[in-house]
């Protein structure tokens, strides 16, 4: 039996007509004020005109480390991180192979992790090195 | 503001107690020994600040917990506040005693810390936050904060392993001699690199253990002070500067610098008119062996980059002119979230009196403070991180 697909975080990503990932921010309309996760008062100007706005798909790997020793549900080792997409700093879990500090990545839409129950998907950052 | 005294400490050792004491007990016998040490009646006490990050007695986050501890040893009816700030809890319920004294409005208080981890549901799987059930769900574990930290310090400064892990060599060698440790055994470089893995790069020994335990402070008016005595302890001790900074949200977050912690220590140095060069002994929130290296350097023992340098000039031993960690810090002490702000109370007031037998740094007179909580992302994904700063002197 197929295990049924559960979106996790899905405040902080949206899909594109195509069906592509992006984190989405927020941008407001008055001031111009941008900021992660969405929200729906500005930060700065404390009004309510503010719009989705989606980040960067392609970013920089700020730091990430390897898990070994894994919460509940997660099976080690996997690898998370922070990377800078546009003038944001946002976690993430990172795949590809042997990713480093300053390496660039792609967000993309992957397992997260697999549960007895559920198969769970959201953003991932996919690193790749720069000629690739 | 009126000058504040500490009038006594008193702590468990930190251990895993399990079945042995509730985290009511820890309270309880933690309280009881601050009473005694001030010399006080229990009558005493007209307010109460009770910090615990994680635990009341049925393990979950309900509130209560300071009434629970503080109606078996019959002193009821004052105001209790509950203080719940990440692993800052035990600092910032200091801070609230200090402040209701400070005010005016009381000349006695108590500040209480306790947690108990041992016990927790998932025992044995890395510890979660609340707050944090959104990265949660995306794989983050607390310590991969001082992970990411270390990992970035050693890109930015081509800082090594060997160098965090003498962290864990210092302090651990000092908790050899303090009774009120969890782990008392020193080790060595090996020792610690060669522990299993937690979070790359941090090891087993290069991380603070799970434990138990309860510390707590009187504090009071100097009138008060003065009609009390010293309790045959060899100086009064004075609470001179109480700093306590939420993060700062900002685009690009620097995992190295911490803003909360910079101006925690801003705030304490200047209510106190001292320096970082003032301070001759400190008990600082080495949770993982990096995070005494980035808090060197954010309160502001030594410049950006420098951490590692301080370290290995030996200044920082107990033998070193800012001695830090004597206790043995969260790494070889232990570290029960909420009760470790009060822990270094504890700590630091018997150093200032010249009571810490056996670990004992050279007369110092000035002592710093500092727990750092919360997490550079999240509730829910903003910032965090809670930082306490408390300056004592005799």
């Amino acid at each position: 039996m197929n295990k049924p697909i559960i979106n996790v975080a899905t405040e902080l990503y949206r899909f594109d007509d195509k069906d592509d990932i992006y984190v989405v921010g927020g941008k407001c309309a008055d001031c111009g004020e941008e900021f992660f996760p969405m929200q729906h008062y500005c930060q700065n100007c404390l009004g309510e005109n503010v719009n989705e706005m989606p980040l960067p798909r392609e970013g920089v790997l700020y730091s990430l480390t390897t898990i070994t020793r894994a919460p509940a549900g997660f099976e080690a080792p996997y690898k998370i991180g922070f990377a800078d997409l546009g003038d944001f700093r946002i976690y993430g879990m990172i795949y590809g192979d042997n990713p480093k500090i300053g390496d660039k990545i792609k967000v993309e839409y992957d397992v997260i992790r697999e549960t007895e129950d559920a198969i769970e998907k959201g953003y991932i950052y996919r690193a790749y090195k720069g000629d690739e | 503001m009126r000058d504040v005294y500490v009038a006594g400490v008193g702590m468990t050792r930190f251990k895993k107690y399990r079945d042995e004491k509730s985290v009511i007990d820890l309270g309880i016998e933690a309280s009881i020994k601050a009473i005694k040490d001030a010399g006080i009646d229990k009558n005493d006490i007209e307010t109460a600040y009770c910090g615990h990050a994680r635990t009341g007695r049925l393990l979950g986050r309900e509130g209560g917990v300071g009434q629970g501890i503080l109606w078996r040893i019959g002193i009821t009816g004052i105001p209790v506040t509950g203080v719940s700030n990440f692993c800052a809890s035990g600092g910032n319920a200091f801070r609230e005693a200090w402040i209701s004294v400070a005010s005016g409005m009381y000349d006695v208080a108590i500040a209480i810390g306790v947690e108990k981890l041992s016990e927790r549901r998932e025992a044995g799987k890395p510890l979660t936050s609340d707050g944090l059930e959104l990265l949660s769900s995306m794989g983050f574990t607390p310590p991969t904060q001082y992970a990411q930290v270390a990992l970035r310090y050693m890109h930015e400064y081509g800082a090594t392993k060997e160098d965090f892990a003498l962290v864990a060599v210092k302090n651990k060698k000092n908790a050899v001699n303090n009774p009120y440790a969890q782990y008392r055994k020193a080790v060595t470089v090996e020792e610690v690199l060669n522990s299993p893995i937690i979070v790359e790069p941090l090891t087993l020994l290069s991380s603070c253990p799970i434990g138990d335990g309860g510390a707590a402070a009187i504090l009071c008016s100097e009138k008060f002070m003065k009609k009390l005595g010293n309790n045959g302890h060899s100086c009064a001790i004075k609470a001179t500067g109480v700093g306590l900074r939420s993060g700062v949200f900002g685009k690009h977050r620097d995992y190295l610098e911490v803003k909360a912690e910079q101006m925690a220590a801003s705030d304490a140095y200047e209510m106190a008119g001292l320096g970082p060069e003032d301070i001759d002994v400190a008990e600082v929130h080495d949770a993982f062996t990096p995070g005494e290296i980035i808090h060197y350097e954010n309160l502001g023992f030594c410049g950006k980059g420098e951490g590692i340098d301080l370290l290995k000039s030996g200044r920082t031993e107990i033998t070193g002119d800012i001695a830090v960690n004597p206790s043995g810090g969260l790494l070889a002490k232990g570290h029960p979230l909420g009760a470790t702000g009060l822990g270094q109370i504890a700590e630091l007031v018997w150093q200032l009196r010249g009571e810490a037998t056996g670990r004992q740094v050279e007369n110092p007179k000035v002592a710093l403070a500092h727990c750092s909580g919360g997490f550079s992302e999240s509730p829910e994904l903003g910032e965090s991180q809670i930082t306490s700063v408390i300056l004592l002197q005799k």
